[in-house]
């Protein structure tokens, strides 16, 4: 589509687009929104290939007995031996002795350990494929980006698998609360009447009761002995069963201006069923919203998720996410020792503001009076 | 001497895009008790150049060196392009001159009942009193014929009907009896027989408080019934100008030949109606040349899209700026010339 | 007049409906946690060495009505609520949840209600301002806060509020009251000590709700300000403050009035989750104990549905508000 590039588009050509290309055009004008899809898409990446990107397995079982809440090693080219081409980090060991009153303490020797390329690991599956690499590791031993919690699990490789949860959460959030919307809002709008009255009652009723302490009741019904996948399953459905109020009162409101707009009636005057009205003229009349709405409701989702693992009704230990990372960070030996535990934080955040600016760029894009500001 | 005199009048907006001309190097004036009215399409620059008259378009317009607007009224003549401050804006906004709008519902405050919105006009521009200005306004909305005015003055927007809200937008613009009146598409948004009383009840108006109106349409019947004058307005150029009746019976330049062509008559239904081709062109590509010539039918090859045409003085006060009616052009396309 | 109490009459009834059907929803809610309260306290006993039959359970379960059917219990439960202004009594604590919660619900509704005026106190002012102003800079600086708002959820930013308080003050900045006042009865000095920590669980609860609110604000400005009533207006010569005052931002208020009511739910969403990072013993902290570790399904019935309530009748109070300030409510027009 080279007409979108330069700004002499040809009246035909604009005419003719499809409403599609016309949201890509006027999407693709917006930096911030670009640049926010690019970190979107880069972000996927990580948490899709979260097992292959990672060097440890983020439970216990990839865990560093020998650096408990160890600082990050940063990868260099120099030290005091001089300079290297292949990076490397330096080795530590375990230590007692006089000098630190008989207690064990990791210290940090002058030897190199080289990072390495696809190194072979323990066989592990990522997204159900056997796989035996990984894509990087140390010559000896273990390299930790972002440091280690107190079990000696490794931060980075906890923190790649917490964005694919995340994500995947709100994913499967999203969707539920998507075709509950769909349905309730679209019928709600369609038929109007007393059926409109009752499911209105309902959205008010959703809408009005605090979500997160209704999460937390519902959360609570999760028996200590199930599984994490279990786990995974329920919370990510409660997400969607209690987000859906806001999206089904838009989609009604939109069904209900739609259903009595002109070409509508002219449809019906031409003896058209409601079938074919829905699949004809509603559903594409408003798949743009829809896509945009899902969009922004996804880091509401993300967030909720890490509010609720964060405060141990969510997720548990050996499933990552977000809200399980910072579980420990508000003790005060975490906060005064431990800052690593924060890294994942600031990965969120952009994580979340990139949604919301492309969710944002999305909506300005199909809106299509949004040119004429 | 002319109540309003505009000289060479060109406004520009400085877009994204770059600056665009709304309004094109036009002169006017209006004497009191004298009804002009701007015709065009959508677009032709008539509701900036009323809005100019107030100072009222956006931050981003840019007015011509050499634009002037005079406004002599009670023995003070007023340059309304040096007004600056809203203190000395005040006395075009709402004192000398007022605007009525094209959607009463949209140009009243929804939350704000009428009559609080008239007294806040008056007691700005007037020494009044609150209740002074209560009792002038509840006399005005009687006087435009709304029934049961102290209730309605105590009403909002939507409470009342659309014929109704104008004219309470009348009595709201009169309320300080401005010397110019300016209104800007005033029944297009109403049905034809309340459009009617509406025109009728302006003209008494007008006759009444002797001052000059500036009446803004798309349509020429309506100019036909209310306006002494008119100019005809094209992409920011009044293209032809003259006394009403001169002007709608010996339309001389092809665009208001064109704008005639495409109104049904009632004399000849079986007529065809005869659009003008084309649509108006985006403001920022404007033809060089005539303006027209796009659209044109009888265009001049290479000299109308090449030179911009001379003013030709028809006949006493009736004026067009085309080739066509140029004594001096040779062109032999030149019968028709009136 | 008469318009205006009729529609009045029809907010209420409105409002004590969706009551009625919120308080089924979390009796419903209560009820499908495992377990029951008789089963907790039984259990609880024989911890403490007695032997406990079936029937022990049984007779426990008659003693606190627990064998009557659903709905029965329901308009008990609801009945008690509102006549008697009795929420029942805790699972665990065996003593009434009235007294339980008391003066910790009244502290979180302080915070939360405060929380919800400096988000006011904030939003609409600058939001206002923002309209006058028409400088990018200005601008997008306030998109990014906007936005920062909504990324940075409130808890993360009280761990970076204690993160940075950790390591420059030496002090996590957490808890309601010092230590002389913690388990002192309530006096003017403990207030004034609970006051003097507060600040930061307001500003922390009111963190996102203003970020939010102030993007709503300028947008409804901005919204308003480009309608031709407001260049009627000018064109009657008004201008400045007088005329942003009058025109927009009168004509604004009423989006943001019918936000209020939202806005404390975000609060109230948030009052958890801060109440565990910031340490606080209020309601919060509560629900999240009732919750999270002791089960106690009364105790957590009883503070959402009081969050709730409150939640209604903010938004009966702010539709009444509506009414008066916009006449077009007011008389029925929509």
């Amino acid at each position: 589509m080279p007409f979108f590039k330069n700004r002499t588009i040809k009246k035909e050509d604009y005419y003719t687009a499809s409403q599609m290309q016309l949201v890509w055009a006027r999407f693709a004008r917006k930096r911030s929104a670009m640049v926010a899809a690019f970190l979107l898409f880069f972000f996927i990446f990580c948490g899709v290939f979260a097992g292959f990107l990672s060097p440890y397995d983020p439970t216990t079982a990839g865990r560093d007995k020998n650096y408990e809440n160890g600082a990050p090693q940063i990868p260099q080219f120099c030290d005091d031996n001089g300079c290297n081409w292949h990076p490397f980090i330096h080795k530590v060991e375990r230590y007692r002795g006089m000098d630190t009153n008989f207690r064990w303490v990791t210290r940090q020797t002058d030897k190199r350990n080289y990072l390495t390329f696809l190194p072979e690991v323990k066989p592990y599956r990522m997204l159900g494929i056997p796989m035996k690499h990984r894509l990087f590791g140390v010559e000896d031993g273990f390299v930790h980006l972002f440091g280690t919690d107190a079990a000696g699990k490794d931060v980075f490789s906890r923190t790649l698998h917490a964005i694919g949860i995340s994500l995947a959460v709100g994913t499967i959030g999203v969707l539920i609360s998507f075709v509950l919307a769909l349905m309730i809002g679209g019928v709600a709008g369609f038929f109007g009447g007393w059926v409109d009255v009752v499911l209105q009652a309902l959205m008010d009723t959703v809408k009005t009761t605090p979500t997160i302490p209704l999460f937390m009741a519902l959360a609570a019904f999760i028996p200590d002995e199930w599984s994490s996948e279990m786990r995974f399953a329920f919370i990510s459905m409660i997400l969607g069963l209690l987000g859906w109020g806001t999206l089904a009162r838009r989609l009604r409101t939109h069904v209900l201006a739609e259903r009595t707009a002109d070409y509508v009636l002219a449809s019906k005057l031409s003896a058209a069923g409601p079938a074919h009205i829905i699949r004809r003229h509603l559903i594409p009349s408003f798949t743009s919203y829809i896509i945009v709405d899902l969009v922004i409701s996804f880091p509401y989702m993300v967030l909720a998720e890490t509010s609720l693992s964060f405060i141990g009704l969510g997720l548990k230990d050996p499933v990552n996410s977000l809200g399980v990372l910072l579980q420990n960070a508000t003790k005060v030996d975490v906060l005064l020792n431990y800052h690593w535990y924060f890294i994942p934080v600031p990965i969120f955040v952009i994580i979340v503001l990139a949604f919301v600016f492309v969710g944002d760029g999305l909506r300005d894009a199909a809106d299509p009076y949004s040119e004429t500001r | 001497m002319s109540l309003l005199s505009v000289k060479n009048l060109e406004v520009k907006f400085a877009t994204a895009e770059g600056e665009i001309t709304a309004v094109d190097n036009i002169s006017f004036d209006v004497n009191p008790g004298e009804v002009l009215g701007l015709v065009g399409e959508s677009g032709s620059g008539k509701s900036v150049t009323a809005r100019s008259l107030m100072k009222l378009n956006a931050d981003n317009t840019r007015y011509g060196e050499g634009s002037s607007m005079t406004l002599s009224a009670d023995g003070e003549t007023i340059n309304i392009l040096g007004l600056r401050t809203p203190r000395q804006l005040r006395k075009v906004r709402g004192d000398l001159v007022s605007m009525i709008f094209q959607e009463p519902m949209a140009s009243f405050a929804p939350a704000i009942s009428i009559g609080s919105q008239m007294v806040e006009q008056l007691m700005l521009h007037r020494k009044m009193t609150r209740s002074e200005a209560r009792e002038l306004s509840i006399d005005l909305l009687d006087k435009v014929g709304i029934s049961d005015a102290p209730k309605r003055f105590k009403q909002y927007a939507f409470e009342l009907s659309g014929g109704m809200r104008q004219r309470a937008m009348i009595a709201m613009a009169l309320s300080t009896r401005p010397r110019l009146l300016i209104a800007d598409e005033p029944t297009t948004a109403l049905d034809v027989t309340i459009q009617a009383q509406v025109l009728d009840l302006m003209k008494d108006i007008v006759a009444e408080y002797d001052m000059g109106v500036i009446f803004i349409t798309h349509d020429l019947g309506v100019i036909a019934q209310t306006a002494d004058r008119v100019a005809v307005m094209y992409l920011g150029k009044i293209v032809e100008s003259g006394p009403v009746r001169d002007v709608i019976h010996n339309p001389a330049h092809p665009y208001t030949q064109g704008l005639l062509n495409a109104l049904p008559k009632l004399e000849d239904l079986d007529a065809p109606l005869t659009p003008v081709p084309g649509d108006i062109p985006s403001p920022l590509e404007r033809p060089n040349g005539c303006v027209f010539h796009t659209r044109c039918q009888k265009a001049i090859e290479g000299k109308c899209s090449a030179m911009e045409p001379p003013q030709v003085t028809i006949r006493d006060g009736h004026v067009s700026s085309c080739f066509l009616n140029d004594p001096q052009n040779n062109d032999p396309q030149n019968g028709d010339l009136a | 007049m008469a318009a205006f109490i009729k529609f009045a009459g029809i907010r209420l009834s409105s409002a004590l409906a969706t009551m009625l059907l919120v308080s089924l929803v979390v009796f419903s809610l209560m009820e499908l946690v495992p377990g029951n309260c008789a089963e907790r306290y039984i259990a609880y006993k024989s911890t403490q060495g007695q032997i406990i039959t079936q029937a022990d359970i049984h007779a426990e379960e008659v003693r606190m009505g627990l064998d009557r059917p659903y709905l029965e219990r329901w308009v008990k439960w609801i009945s008690k609520a509102i006549f008697r202004l009795d929420l029942g009594e805790s699972c665990l604590w065996r003593i009434g949840v009235n007294n339980l919660i008391g003066d910790k619900m009244a502290i979180s509704l302080l915070l939360s209600f405060a929380a919800l005026f400096v988000t006011y106190l904030i939003a609409v002012p600058v939001g206002i301002f923002s309209a006058r102003v028409k400088d990018s800079l200005f601008d997008s600086g306030l998109r990014a806060f906007s936005y920062l708002g909504l990324a940075l959820p409130n808890f993360m930013l009280a761990l970076a509020v204690m993160l940075i308080g950790t390591i420059y003050f030496n002090d996590t900045l957490t808890g309601l009251f010092s230590e002389a006042y913690r388990n002192a009865p309530w006096s003017m000095a403990k207030f004034l000590d609970m006051m003097r920590h507060a600040w930061l669980p307001i500003l922390i609860l009111g963190w996102s709700a203003t970020a939010i609110q102030l993007q709503t604000v300028r947008a409804l400005m901005a919204d308003e300000q480009s309608k031709l009533y407001v260049l009627a207006a000018r064109a009657r010569g008004l201008s400045g403050w007088s005329l942003l005052m009058r025109y927009p931002a009168r004509h604004a208020l009423g989006p943001v009035i019918n936000s209020i009511g939202f806005d404390l739910n975000r609060i109230f969403n948030d009052l958890p989750i801060v109440a565990a990072v910031l340490a606080l013993t209020d309601a919060g902290a509560l629900l999240l104990d009732a919750l999270a570790k002791s089960n106690d399904q009364q105790l957590a019935g009883a503070i959402i549905l009081i969050m709730t309530a409150v939640i209604v009748a903010l938004n009966f109070v702010t539709d009444l508000l509506l009414a008066i300030i916009d006449p077009r409510v007011r008389r029925g027009f929509f």
